[in-house]
């Protein structure tokens, strides 16, 4: 009984996890790199400025879908950057982001592997899956 | 009779004041024609994905030269647009119009903007071709020597990105 008990306090704390989208790590540019590295993953960047309202939506309506947030979280070290802010400013320069929000997959030698665009968990998820094909 | 008189001299003091007020807001007419023949004639370069709204500017002036406009030509590209009124609550920026008019010029009204549309709560758009109109008393005698910045300040989205804000100038000659 007690077995029972535990598995589906696991089985309920797995579904929450699970139910979450997106994890974005609270990290640098760098450590990211590293923990992608570590854990055998591509690194995704959310790259969004306060004044973009498409990443608000993104960031409100799509990132927090169970979908995107079970595929992205499965293969990639996901990050999201203020490009207005911080390191932001020169990776903005760096990765040259023009419009915003701009998704980038790197490698983790910080090389793009792909830059998306979407409105959609589909979209993103497709675009994604197809970057990962040809990596 | 005194009493009917004094209401006699109110009521010309009164029309006498409208009228003068109506003729310092009146917009010539021949000029306004003018401006929509000039908005046709403003050419601007074509929008592209990578810079989606293309501005240009004039001085268009009345044939006794006692009134003038200022005429900003705004273009975008399909399915991009500008915010004609974004709340602070939402995460876009309402255009602007940057322009100081020079000793001389004397504003009849505000600026002639066109019509907005909804898009989402709090949130207003321009799409398309859009003209910004502002007409001007000239004061008697004045010259103006040197070109005068005439900008736009906008923020361009479609419907998946926006550009950063910023702000396209032309140098007005007078």
């Amino acid at each position: 009984m007690k077995n029972i008990i535990i598995t589906f306090i696991v089985l309920l704390f797995c579904g929450s996890v699970s139910a979450q989208g997106i994890n974005f790590e609270k990290c640098t540019y760098e450590e990211g790199l590293i923990k992608a590295n570590n854990e055998n993953k591509l690194v995704f960047i959310d790259c969004y400025t306060e004044w973009c309202g498409p990443c608000k939506r993104l960031a409100k309506e799509v990132f927090t879908q169970e979908k995107i947030g079970a595929f992205y979280n499965t293969n990639f070290v996901c990050l999201k950057m203020d490009m207005e802010k911080g390191e932001g400013i020169e990776l903005a320069s760096f990765y040259e982001v023009k419009s915003y929000p701009t998704l980038l997959i790197l490698n983790t030698e910080g090389e793009v592997l792909g830059r998306m665009n979407g409105r959609t968990a589909e979209d993103l998820i497709d675009q994604a899956n197809g970057i990962l094909k040809e990596k | 009779m005194k009493n009917a008189l004094r209401l006699f001299v109110l009521i010309i003091y009164l029309y006498g004041g409208n009228n003068a007020i109506a003729q310092i807001d009146k917009i010539d007419s021949d000029l306004e024609m003018m401006v929509e023949m000039e908005q046709m004639d403003l050419v601007t370069s074509k929008p592209t994905a990578m810079d989606p709204l293309s501005y240009n500017a004039k001085v268009v002036w009345s044939e006794n030269k006692d009134q003038l406009a200022i005429v900003l030509k705004a273009d975008l590209l399909n399915n991009w647009q500008i915010y004609a009124y974004a709340s602070d609550a939402s995460a876009y920026i309402t255009t602007e119009i940057r322009f100081e008019a020079p000793k001389g010029l004397e504003p009849i009204g505000d600026w002639q903007k066109p019509i907005a549309k909804p898009y989402s709560e709090g949130v207003e758009i321009f799409k398309g071709e859009i003209f910004f109109v502002r007409y001007y008393k000239v004061v008697d005698g004045v010259k103006f020597v040197k070109p005068i910045k005439c900008g736009l300040y906008y923020q361009a989205c479609d419907p998946n990105q926006c550009f950063p804000p910023k702000t396209k100038t032309v140098d007005l000659q007078f």
